[in-house]
């Protein structure tokens, strides 16, 4: 059961508070859940400069996606 | 440019505290029914799209519902990443389809890449002036 004070104080947040918290939140869910990826973060935004292979997929997916509408 | 929405660059702290002046391009995503307004980096090194888990939960989406892998280069290949098509409405332009490569990720921005942000957007960076202008690909009527 969630405290009421906090709930109180929780919608007197501005909304960028609010958004932090929700990062915050999700973070600690996501740690909970066993996604602490740590060092992942720095590494993905260095692995995205070379994932070609992984443009490729995307651009399949949006094909596939286009080719579905096309034909509904 | 013709058309062009100019944006300023964002003044952004990195982790060490310093601040810089960089191209975060201000969108709203939509995934089903639910809509986020976000900032994503403008990154033309990037290969891909790259959405954090965090906006992913916030639009809604399911990480175990989405069907598509997505294989990141060198040591990330082994971490899980899913393929999200949403729509992305910039400014008043007609909202397009973005592809990103979902992560598990919450510390990151949300990156606009190559893949597909840059062939459905014309962008001109104006360094000199910390701004930047944004049109939508030229689509033959």
């Amino acid at each position: 059961m969630l405290n009421p004070e906090l709930l109180a104080q929780i919608r007197h947040l501005s909304r960028a508070e609010k958004f932090q918290m929700m990062q915050f939140l999700t973070g600690e869910l996501a740690k909970e859940e066993g996604f602490d990826l740590g060092n992942e973060a720095t590494e993905i935004l260095g692995a995205v400069h070379s994932s070609n292979r992984a443009a490729e997929q995307l651009m399949q997916i949006l094909e596939a996606e286009q080719k579905q509408t096309q034909n509904a | 440019m013709l058309n062009g929405t100019r944006y300023p660059f964002q003044a952004k702290r990195d982790e060490f505290g310093v601040l810089a002046d960089v191209p975060y391009l201000p969108l709203t995503l939509t995934y089903q029914n639910s809509s986020v307004e976000v900032m994503g980096l403008l990154d033309t090194g990037a290969s891909v799209n790259v959405l954090p888990y965090n906006i992913g939960v916030q639009l809604g989406a399911i990480w175990e519902e989405q069907r598509f892998s997505i294989t990141l280069a060198g040591n990330l290949a082994r971490v899980e990443t899913k393929g999200l098509l949403v729509l992305a409405q910039v400014g008043k332009f007609e909202p397009v389809q973005l592809a990103f490569a979902w992560t598990r990720v919450n510390n990151i921005p949300i990156i606009l890449g190559r893949t597909n942000f840059f062939t459905e957007f014309d962008v001109c960076f104006y360094g000199s002036q910390l701004a930047f202008e944004v049109c939508p690909k030229f689509r033959e009527s």
